[in-house]
């Protein structure tokens, strides 16, 4: 990962991070905050209930008393306090209840026996708890013939001599008991009828008598009732949360403590969420904004940053490949990249300056070894030309024939002095005057074969004989070189190799074809070259030779790079040395590839 | 002289004082006879007039013997399998046709007769032949029933008899009923019936009570009260029953227990205290103790602890529907009052207002017949439980009513009368045992 990308991702992330957080901490406020005004509403409605649960409540009562100061129900009492027959007042209940607006009305004989029932005629007989002495209003559940219903009831008791008529009347707490609360809008009010079994939907009314999915309160519903305390839960009645509702669920007891019905309050959601998705698709907007101005501000900045960076880079494996004249000049490059720069322009000045120095260094060095090579090559030849000389200047003062003898033997050996001088130079002149290579079309296979068997006779008959083997690739293409040249190096390195084994040996002459060139190796067994051997190994008129002129193998190398190939050397003192020749793959001069 | 002119004037003086008295006491002819019902004018043919206009071919008197109606012989074969009933002469419908045997068959095989107690029928001159596979003794009794009233369309596709009064016309809500001048049972005292529908029993009660109307319905639940109101109240014998009838092909109604645990559940005291005011009489029996005498050899006691104990040798029996009819507030009350009867020996009971299907259903039967066995017939075929006829003894009636009633599909709870009202103008009004009006002698008192 370059420093571009990273520099995209890093302020990419902050850029996420910084959004993320912002959204997440106004979306958490915001809930809060609705949270906070869903729990206020629910609170006032829940205050509003148990205000209008308490009026009507004092209704009932106010309704039952005005009840009992009745004609009828004066005619009753006195009646049933005279020995009169309950029986007679079964259709009481029913009409008084409908004349005083009350949906249960019982009348009750002192033992608790109903007298007359409004809400179900038929339970004449049966007897009810007797209400207790000035208790207020009361929620509880009714039986009816089809079921059962909640209802808000008082009772009043009418005393006449030693008996006892109660009135218990009153009204159902149902979806228009509901329809009276002032409910905001969106408010879904719904009250839960607690039956015999278990969960039914069409025990949850509401205000509307439109609930969909009723089915999906019922957890709440089971909990307020487990846990006999307002419980709170998000229900979502549709597939669209917006949908949802922030609902509370109240349990309603009876005198006791029975939980007869659930009150439950649902605060829509519709607004937070809404807020809550704008928050999401501003937060949205803003992140991509902002990852966009990041990677406007990466890139602007890793233009700035890291170009002359990639500069130097470039300028830096210019100088690995050997261009130490490379020069960076980044534009607008300041601070440490710019000091960075004038550092690297410094460094390839100075690695010129080096080299240059270098150079002069190995020319000199080189100048030297020639000189002393010369030296050495020409010091050998002229002493026995000074020693034949200084015989000849002796020999004067000999006797004629003596002295023709001797003149005649010194000439014979200034001659052959001379003419080893002349050899000498001669070897000097041929490499100062290499020839260039004469392509033409070969079969490097051909060559090899014959330099073997020009060499084969001369390392069977030595005093040690050393094996020629030969390894040679079959598919090996025809390659473009100058055959003459190239015998004449391959003989110059199996006679090195032949040097390299006094002992005898063996040398294997390999050949294979590769992607782009043609590989000939010449492994011997000798004696090996040391590391410092192996560097200088290729250097003019370096030898390890006693005779050796030390231009051998800078020849073969010359001849090889004229060629377009290369020459190296692997060895290991004492395990014998292989050099390694790689030729292009070319038919023609112009460099078409084989 | 002078004694005789003074005698003479004390003779006037003593007529003149004796005239209004005469007045009040002889009837008078014309005025219209004001009726009201709950129910709709247009089903005036089930009210209680019905038999004013038609006649059956026999009828009861007030000892309950059969006596000659349309038919004024009979005659049986076959060992009571064949009768022959010869018809009355010179009687004619009123649009003028005459009475004949054919007019009786058509009218007779005209209606649904899957109760009736003959196979065939069919005319023999001037008689009428019925026929049966089995003996029935009791044909001429059964006959007597409104339920074989003979009757016709005329052209105009009214339905005319034979009674003293004919339909006349029907107007907001009212029919009219006009004295036949020709009836073969006499012109009746009165010109008119009109009869009116749709009458509350609040506004039937007003309008008797302010002189609007004659005659209006007291139904038995509200009979104390009438009588503590002092109305002028003409009462029936205990005719109509209400019984508990099981659908036998309901699977919740196959287990014997459970019908028997159901029947000794019934607490028939506080029907007949509370709902009807002790009004009528509690009936294990299916026809009531008046007729029969042997009604208390039924027990109709409640025995809670029995109906428990078989109840708990069902393994979660069904739960029971009963229906019972929603326009009938009375039927509704007592089907509730049941199932909390059931419901305290741990059977489960819904009612029901409506519906084809139910386990059990709350009915009413009206026994018009004075004969045991035909109003045995009647009563079983009217609550659906088809019933051979008995032989025509009580006894035999009495084994035949056991064997049924042992089979607790039919569970009889109480005998009511049936109750009318009527102004202080309305004079020889007579109910008949059946609880509807035959006799047309009836007039009122200021003719109008």
């Amino acid at each position: 990962m370059n420093l571009r990308q990273r520099l995209l991702l890093v302020f990419s992330l902050t850029v996420i991070v910084a959004v993320a957080a912002v959204a997440y901490a106004v979306s958490l406020r915001t809930r809060a905050a609705f949270a906070q005004a869903d729990q206020d509403r629910t609170n006032a409605l829940v205050a509003q209930f148990h205000r209008e649960f308490a009026r009507r409540g004092v209704e009932v009562k106010q309704r039952l008393d005005r009840m009992s100061a009745s004609e009828s129900v004066g005619r009753v009492e006195f009646d049933l306090a005279h020995g009169g027959e309950s029986s007679v007042y079964l259709n009481e209940a029913g009409t008084l209840a409908q004349e005083y607006g009350l949906d249960f009305l019982e009348l009750l004989g002192p033992d608790g026996s109903i007298i007359s029932s409004a809400q179900w005629p038929a339970r004449f007989g049966y007897k009810e708890p007797l209400p207790e002495a000035n208790q207020g209003a009361f929620l509880k559940k009714e039986e009816l013939p089809q079921g059962s219903a909640v209802g808000l009831f008082a009772a009043k008791a009418i005393h006449s001599g030693e008996s006892t008529l109660y009135l218990v009347g009153g009204e159902r707490v149902d979806q228009q008991f509901l329809q009276s609360l002032a409910t905001p809008a969106g408010t879904q009010v719904m009250l839960y009828r607690v039956g015999e079994s278990d969960f039914r939907p069409q025990d949850l009314v509401s205000l509307d008598g439109q609930i969909s999915s009723p089915e999906k309160y019922q957890p709440l519903i089971q909990l307020a009732m487990a846990q006999r305390n307002e419980a709170s839960a998000i229900v979502a009645p549709t597939s669209d949360r917006k949908d949802s509702l922030f609902t509370t669920a109240i349990p309603l007891m009876d005198r006791g403590g029975a939980v007869v019905s659930v009150l439950l309050i649902g605060s829509p959601r519709r607004g937070l969420i809404a807020l809550q998705d704008h928050i999401r698709a501003a937060a949205l907007t803003v992140g991509g904004l902002g990852i966009l101005l990041a990677i406007g501000v990466s890139l602007w900045i890793t233009g700035r940053v890291t170009r002359p960076i990639v500069e130097l880079a470039a300028a830096s494996r210019q100088v690995a490949a050997g261009d130490w004249s490379v020069r960076v000049s980044p534009h607008n490059a300041s601070g440490e990249i710019a000091d960075l720069a004038e550092a690297f322009n410094r460094m390839t000045s100075q690695l010129l300056e080096q080299r240059e120095r270098l150079l002069q260094s190995e020319r000199v060095a080189a100048w030297r070894e020639l000189a002393r090579r010369l030296a050495h090559e020409l010091k050998n030849p002229l002493f026995p030309l000074q020693l034949t000389v200084e015989n000849l200047v002796k020999a004067r003062q000999m006797a004629p024939q003596e002295f023709d003898e001797i003149f005649h033997e010194s000439t014979t050996t200034l001659m052959a002095e001379i003419q080893n001088l002349k050899m000498i130079i001669q070897r000097f002149s041929d490499f100062s005057k290499m020839p260039q290579p004469e392509l033409q079309a070969v079969r490097v296979n051909d060559i090899v074969s014959r330099v073997a068997l020009l060499h084969e006779p001369a390392l069977k008959s030595r005093e040690h004989p050393v094996a020629m083997r030969l390894n040679l690739d079959p598919s090996l293409p025809v390659i473009a070189v100058d055959p003459e040249l190239l015998h004449r190096s391959l003989s110059n390195l199996v006679l090195n190799a032949l040097d390299a084994m006094p002992q005898g040996g063996s040398i294997t002459m390999n050949t294979s074809a590769r992607e782009d060139s043609v590989r000939i190796e010449v492994v011997d067994t000798g004696t090996g070259l040391t590391s410092e051997e192996r560097d200088r190994l290729f250097t003019p008129y370096y030898t390890t030779k006693q005779h050796g002129t030390g231009l051998g193998l800078a020849i073969v190398q010359s001849v090889i790079t004229d060629h377009g190939g290369s020459i190296g050397v692997e060895s290991t003192p004492g395990q014998g040395t292989t050099f390694i020749i790689d030729l292009p793959r070319r038919t023609t001069a112009t460099g078409v590839n084989a | 002289m002078k004694r005789t002119a003074f005698l003479l004037l004390a003779i006037s003086s003593v007529l003149l004082l004796l005239a209004p008295a005469d007045a009040r006491t002889r009837p008078r002819q014309g005025g219209t006879l004001r009726v009201e019902m709950r129910g709709d004018a247009s089903q005036w043919m089930n009210s209680t007039v019905r038999m004013l206009v038609f006649d059956s071919l026999t009828q009861f008197d007030d000892s309950g013997q059969v006596q000659p109606g349309l038919a004024t012989r009979w005659d049986s074969q076959s060992d009571d399998r064949r009768w022959q009933l010869w018809l009355r002469p010179d009687v004619r419908f009123h649009d003028g046709t005459p009475l004949s045997a054919a007019t009786v068959v058509q009218s007779l095989t005209a209606q649904d007769c899957s109760g009736c107690p003959w196979q065939s029928i069919h005319v023999a001159g001037d008689s009428v032949v019925f026929e049966s596979e089995t003996p029935a003794p009791n044909l001429p009794a059964i006959l007597a029933n409104s339920r074989y009233a003979i009757a016709r369309r005329d052209e105009n596709g009214n339905v005319v008899g034979t009674g003293p009064f004919r339909f006349s016309a029907m107007t907001n809500g009212s029919v009219t009923l006009s004295a036949v001048e020709d009836s073969w049972r006499a012109r009746p005292y009165v010109n008119a019936i009109e009869v009116r529908g749709g009458r509350s029993l609040r506004d039937q009660w007003m309008d008797v009570g302010g002189g609007r109307a004659d005659i209006v319905e007291v139904p038995a639940e509200l009979l104390r009260r009438a009588q503590q109101d002092h109305m002028s109240l003409l009462v029936s014998r205990d005719v109509d029953l209400i019984a508990l009838v099981f659908d036998e092909k309901d699977p919740a109604s196959q287990d014997a227990r459970l019908r028997e645990a159901l029947a000794l559940s019934v607490d028939r005291a506080s029907l007949f205290n509370v709902i009807f005011q002790k009004q009528g009489e509690t009936t294990a029996s299916l026809l009531p103790n008046w007729l029969t005498g042997y009604s208390f050899a039924f027990n109709a006691a409640p025995n809670l602890a029995r109906a428990k104990e078989l109840r708990s040798q069902l393994d979660r029996p069904s739960e029971l529907t009963l229906l019972a009819d929603g326009a009938d507030p009375v039927l509704q009350l007592i089907a509730e009052r049941l199932a909390l009867n059931a419901h305290d020996a741990g059977i489960s009971v819904r009612t029901l207002a409506s519906g084809s299907r139910s386990s059990l259903r709350l009915s009413r039967a009206h026994v018009e017949e004075p004969d045991v066995a035909a109003a045995f017939v009647d009563a079983t075929g009217q609550l659906s439980v088809k019933e051979r006829a008995p032989g025509d003894d009580v006894s035999a009636v009495f084994h035949q009513e056991q064997e049924l009633l042992a089979k607790h599909t039919l569970i009889p709870l109480l005998y009511t009368p049936r109750a009318f009202a009527c102004s202080g103008r309305v004079h020889d009004l007579v109910l008949g045992s059946d609880g509807s009006f035959h006799n047309a002698d009836f007039w009122l008192e200021d003719g109008k």
